[in-house]
């Protein structure tokens, strides 16, 4: 779109002035291009693979000099992000803070990215907890929780969510939930649902408390869909108990649909609906007589198909009046 | 003969920039809000997430809908004639909904127009079937329908499919001869190039206006393939599978020529960028000119995949912070200026994090063996 004809309109329809006409004119022509995302996903990707090389690399050649002089500048790094970290981070308070230091977040997360490399060769070379890798895992989700809090950092917080669900044998990373855990074990669905819940309601206890609240949405977001993914696996999986964990998921959704109130985020009202919808569709499908079923799919899925679209179009004036 | 009212669009536009104005203060919040009230009917845009999920239904539903067909389903009039029959019924349906609920790439109108596109594909094949056994006959039979679509609409993936089905029409026809499969490259390239040149052209029109969205989707995929196509391993190994030939794959003709446009071509987008203030041209030339170190690296392996990728992270590091720096004040029509945080930006916080996390935790499995070879992980590609 050619911003003069728009300008030429609105000078037409007395919405804008001459003078500022020439002011948004020169503003259109010189605006300069925002490199913000750009520039961040660089970082964030070169951090990546540096990590990624890095944390290969230092298992190789063990017990060489050049080893070693690795080993040492990457303690010396981190060790330099962290005090960095503690110098110039502003005081803690409970509600939302912004760190004014330059690269202050990222400085942060690659600390703890650098901790958690380091931590796990110095576990594998030198066997520091020996066999009891719990406490392997549960110093770094300590750790993080107290940086997260300290410094405000959703991002660290995250890392000691999934940190705590890995010392629970759980993996919680977003985009491995559904592959590395296996939804078709009880076990791992009882532990799935029991972190879940557990990591919620103390989220909701911290909400209440107004400490850091903004971190709600973090907690429900990772621990809430192992919690939901759990429930529906065991509805798939154990037929006898699939009412129970119906009523489980049911239970999941209601909580992610109070949040994506209360947060305003549409992830998580997106996010309980695909599962609600999941869940009662194969309730429903699973308890119906053969026959029956055949007859009824297609028209079942095309009017709950529309009735979902209609809430997603009419969503706003749903949540407003709730 | 165009779906949407523009005028519609032409109003989301004037609000985003009086929007971005009153942020910038060259005009008042009352002024704002005035031209919003001149400007105050919009099309239906959803948020992202809202998006995906009015997309997976209206799919859902489209698939459902089917169930009215059921009775007539074994005949024979139904292989060739139901697809096209409910592509045509969706195709008025769509109408009408675009103008009731206002829709503009909506998900909803976008889930349509690929459902009857679909719709469309059993009876282009046998048309093309009666027509000869060419391969290219199916993309040309087709391509009538997509130009239709793609010019009522403007719909940006339909527009993207229409010039690849184009692409593909070229590369069958030359691929018939011997001297067109020895040029594939450069004819992929010259098509390619043609068809940027002629979509830059027609972007600085006001009348593209209506296909704004599509026109820089077949930006950025005319740049894509013509790299695609220029770029060596692409061009070995596509030519080692085209004529069948045994692994590892021979060296081809111009190998020269092929390293040079490897590294030529990025370097061309980066300064594209720099030129025009495009940031399309900034990301692909970035992301390229990555891929073509990768190329290298591929065919002369020089240091080790892991040194490789701890390298390149602390340079690209290096950049950014610098850039980042650098740019803190507007130069050269650039700048680093931190955006509004949106849920976006958090959940893409959450995300990166957790994934570098389980990146930097993971250690060596089984038994310790003085050093064992694991090379390959996470090399930044």
């Amino acid at each position: 779109m050619k911003v003069d004809l728009l300008l030429d309109e609105l000078e037409q329809k007395e919405l804008l002035e001459p003078a500022q006409r020439i002011l948004v004119e020169q503003y259109e022509k010189y605006k300069p291009v925002s490199l913000f995302v750009y520039l961040q996903t660089l970082l964030y990707l070169s951090i990546s693979a540096f990590i990624g090389g890095i944390g290969v690399l230092i298992y190789q050649n063990i017990d060489t000099a050049g080893h070693t002089i690795l080993i040492a500048l990457l303690a010396l790094l981190t060790v330099v992000c962290f005090v960095f970290v503690f110098r110039k981070g502003t005081p803690y308070r409970p509600e939302k803070v912004i760190q004014t230091a330059p690269h202050f977040d990222t400085v942060l997360l690659l600390g703890c990215l650098l901790f958690l490399a380091l931590e796990g060769y110095v576990q594998y070379q030198y066997e520091l907890f020996g066999t009891r890798y719990g406490v392997a895992v549960i110093i770094p989700a300590i750790y993080f929780f107290f940086l997260a809090y300290r410094y405000d950092h959703q991002g660290v917080l995250s890392l000691a969510i999934t940190a705590l669900a890995s010392w629970v044998g759980l993996t919680a990373t977003p985009t491995q939930l559904l592959v590395k855990n296996d939804f078709s074990n009880p076990a791992v669905i009882r532990a799935s649902i029991i972190f879940g819940a557990v990591v919620l309601i103390v989220s909701w206890f911290l909400k209440r408390r107004g400490i850091k609240p903004h971190f709600t949405y973090t907690y429900v977001l990772l621990a809430g869909t192992l919690y939901l993914a759990a429930c529906t696996g065991g509805m798939f999986t154990q037929d006898s108990w699939q009412f129970i964990f119906g009523i489980l998921l049911g239970i999941g959704c209601g909580y992610f649909f109070i949040n994506a109130q209360d947060e305003n985020s549409l992830l998580l009202l997106l996010l309980s609906v695909i599962f609600a919808y999941t869940g009662y569709t194969y309730l429903l499908f699973n308890n119906l007589h053969d026959g029956f079923i055949q007859f009824l799919a297609s028209l079942y899925f095309m009017v709950s198909a529309a009735g979902v679209i209609w809430f997603f179009l009419s969503y706003k004036k749903i949540l407003k009046r709730l | 003969m165009k779906a949407y009212n523009e005028i519609l669009i032409y109003n989301q536009r004037a609000q985003n920039k009086a929007n971005d104005w009153a942020r910038r203060n060259l005009i008042t919040k009352d002024q704002q809000s005035a031209i919003d009230a001149a400007y105050a009917e919009l099309p239906y845009q959803p948020t992202w997430f809202i998006w995906i999920g009015l997309f997976i239904f209206t799919i859902i539903g489209i698939a459902a809908s089917t169930v009215v067909f059921l009775p007539f389903i074994d005949s024979a009039f139904a292989e060739t004639w139901l697809g096209p029959l409910y592509g045509v019924t969706m195709y008025f349906f769509l109408n009408y909904l675009i103008k009731d609920r206002k829709l503009h790439f909506s998900a909803i109108d976008n889930a349509f127009l690929y459902a009857i596109l679909l719709s469309f594909i059993p009876l282009t094949v046998q048309l093309a079937d009666v027509a000869g056994d060419a391969p290219w006959l199916v993309g040309m039979v087709y391509l009538p329908l997509m130009l239709f679509i793609t010019y009522r609409y403007g719909e940006p993936l339909i527009a993207v499919s229409t010039f690849l089905n184009g692409l593909y029409i070229v590369t069958t026809l030359a691929m018939g001869n011997a001297l067109g499969k020895l040029l594939l490259p450069f004819i992929i390239m010259i098509f390619t190039g043609i068809s940027w040149y002629f979509v830059r052209q027609f972007m600085k029109k006001e009348s593209s206006f209506y296909w704004n969205i599509a026109l820089n989707w077949l930006h950025v995929a005319t740049l894509l393939v013509v790299y695609a196509a220029s770029n060596y391993f692409v061009v070995r190994e596509g030519n080692a599978a085209l004529n069948d030939l045994p692994d590892p794959s021979p060296e081809v003709a111009l190998a020269g020529l092929f390293w040079l446009l490897t590294f030529l071509v990025p370097i061309l987008y980066l300064y594209a960028a720099i030129r025009w203030r495009s940031i399309q041209f900034l990301i692909l030339g970035t992301v390229f000119l990555v891929i073509s170190f990768v190329t290298l690296h591929h065919y002369y392996p020089f240091i080790s995949g892991d040194i490789a990728a701890a390298l390149l992270g602390l340079a690209g590091i290096g950049v950014a912070v610098f850039t980042m720096r650098y740019l803190k004040t507007s130069r050269d029509g650039f700048i680093y200026e931190p955006e509004e945080s949106s849920e976006l930006t958090v959940l893409s916080g959450n995300l990166v994090a957790t994934e570098l996390g389980s990146n930097a935790s993971e250690t060596p499995q089984g038994p310790r063996l003085g050093g064992g070879d694991f090379g390959g992980g996470g090399s930044g590609t």
